[in-house]
């Protein structure tokens, strides 16, 4: 399986590297990305990694009320909601993008997260997006 | 709208720019020009008076004149735009994202009861519209003179959706609007209100079905970038597609990069875009882009209660935020 995870880097990143210095176990499928904020977050990126034909992204930020930035991840929870709508309306399950919360502090919540990703996803009936959509599809 | 009162609507227009241009209130006007057959019309910019028979108004301006407005803003001059009831909308937008400033702007609105999409009309008549003469009104029916014989289609057949749900009143921000008596504007009102095309097809499908759905149209997009610059809200100067180095997408058109490229635009426009139409009527191989536009319009009513193009002082719900905000994430 293949996840593309984008972390911010204050807290959910943070939050991996104590996950690996707590020698926390979780699965290897993620492959991670750090952004500045959640916010930073374009619809394109997302769009891409799914386009690609990875199973999952997941999008990590601050706690609501603990961004950094202040207020950023209000920002991208709104867009992500709708994103999602989008999603399922263009045939992609909105199941394979999530949005966590994860605190520097919280280790075993990233361990814990991508291990609910990839349940989330193992279940999932749906093909994600060809690798090689042709024509004749 | 009879012909006749077109031609009218038209002179009054002419004496209006006249008075704007003369008395110096704006510095040019866009404005719409014959095009290359009689039944198409094409934006034109007029400084000088001398320019002014070249003005027209008839049911054939149906796209969106304030698409220029996007180029435009940041010069210091006055400009004078000829609006639709529609055509607000999007000005609204631009207006509320700083993109032209109130003051520079003297929108004249002019009266309308729905403009013809000559494609729609020659899917009916089944033959070429420059094969006809003319169009005359009679309502509910247009009659089509062609040189052997005259063929009527009812009028609500032959205008784009938008205009179905129009109420056609002026809008508070324009600046003035040019009407004129004519009791068949009063007639259409009656018979239209038909919903928009609704999305079901589509939301019955299985996600696979649904996928095969977009990427068989999405397979068909040459990223000619029509729809992109045609839409009035579409503002960027630099659009994350263009330029050279550190691209999204290929420039080749493939079809998961025309996916990425579709919902992102979809996206971007996502709080601004007015449901004009424009983008899907300008492209050249028929991609159904309103269903995208008018879902996220749809899930943004739904989730945040916003719709764009009412409000100057509505702030768009991607610029702000509420702590209560629906959170379906953990
Ligand atoms: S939507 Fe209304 S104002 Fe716009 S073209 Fe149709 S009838 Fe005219
Ligand atoms: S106008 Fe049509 S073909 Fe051109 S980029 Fe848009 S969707 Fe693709
Ligand atoms: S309908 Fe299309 S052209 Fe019109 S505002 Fe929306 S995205 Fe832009
Ligand atoms: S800095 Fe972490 S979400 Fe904004």
């Amino acid at each position: 399986m293949e996840i593309v995870a984008f972390c911010c880097q204050w807290c959910s990143y943070a939050g991996a590297d104590l996950a690996g210095t707590s020698r926390l176990k979780y699965p290897a499928d993620i492959r991670i990305i750090k952004i500045p904020c959640s916010s930073r977050i374009n619809p394109t990126f997302i769009l891409k990694a799914l386009s690609k034909g990875v199973d999952g992204v997941m999008v990590a930020g601050c706690h609501p009320g603990d961004c950094h930035y202040a207020t950023g991840n209000y920002f991208t929870r709104r867009r992500l909601t709708i994103l999602k709508r989008l999603l399922e309306f263009s045939g992609i399950n909105p199941e394979r993008l999530q949005l966590y919360w994860i605190s520097a502090a919280e280790g075993g919540k990233f361990a814990e997260s991508v291990r609910d990703m990839v349940s989330r996803l193992e279940r999932l009936q749906d093909k994600p997006f060809p690798r090689n959509p042709g024509i004749s599809l | 709208m009879k012909n006749q009162s077109y031609v009218e609507l038209t002179n009054i227009l002419k004496q209006k720019i006249d008075r704007l241009l003369s008395e110096k209130i704006v510095d040019y006007m866009i404005v719409y020009e014959k095009g290359s057959l009689w039944f198409k019309t094409r934006p034109k910019m007029i400084r000088k008076q001398t320019d002014m028979e070249k003005v027209i108004w008839n049911r054939y301006c149906q796209f969106n004149l304030s698409t220029f407005l996007k180029s435009l803003s940041g010069k210091d001059e006055n400009i004078g735009i000829i609006a639709k009831k529609c055509d607000l909308g999007s000005i609204v937008e631009l207006i509320k994202n700083n993109q032209i400033k109130k003051e520079n702007l003297y929108i004249l609105q002019v009266a309308c009861d729905g403009v013809i999409n000559w494609q729609k009309l020659e899917n009916l008549l089944g033959t070429k519209v420059a094969k006809a003469i003319e169009v005359e009104e009679d309502s509910p029916n247009l009659v089509i003179k062609m040189p052997e014989r005259n063929i009527e289609v009812l009028k609500n057949d032959c205008l784009p959706d938008k205009c179905l749900i129009c109420d056609f009143q002026p809008s508070p921000y324009a600046n003035d609007f040019l009407t004129i008596v004519d009791e068949k504007i009063e007639d259409i009102k009656e018979i239209k209100s038909q919903p928009l095309p609704n999305l079901e097809p589509l939301d019955n499908m299985s996600y696979e079905e649904r996928l095969g759905y977009w990427l068989k149209h999405f397979s068909r997009c040459m990223r000619c970038y029509a729809c992109r610059n045609v839409c009035p809200v579409c503002y960027c100067s630099t659009c994350m597609f263009d330029g050279q180095e550190g691209l999204w997408i290929s420039k080749e058109s493939k079809t998961s990069d025309n996916y990425v490229y579709h919902l992102t635009r979809a996206f971007h426009v996502a709080t601004l875009c007015v449901e004009c139409g424009e983008c899907q009527r300008v492209c050249p191989v028929n991609i159904p882009l309103m269903k995208l536009n008018s879902k996220l319009a749809k899930e943004i009513s739904d989730t945040f209660g916003y719709q764009a193009g009412l409000l100057i002082d509505d702030l768009s719900p991607f610029k702000t935020y509420c702590q209560e905000d629906p959170d379906e994430f953990k």
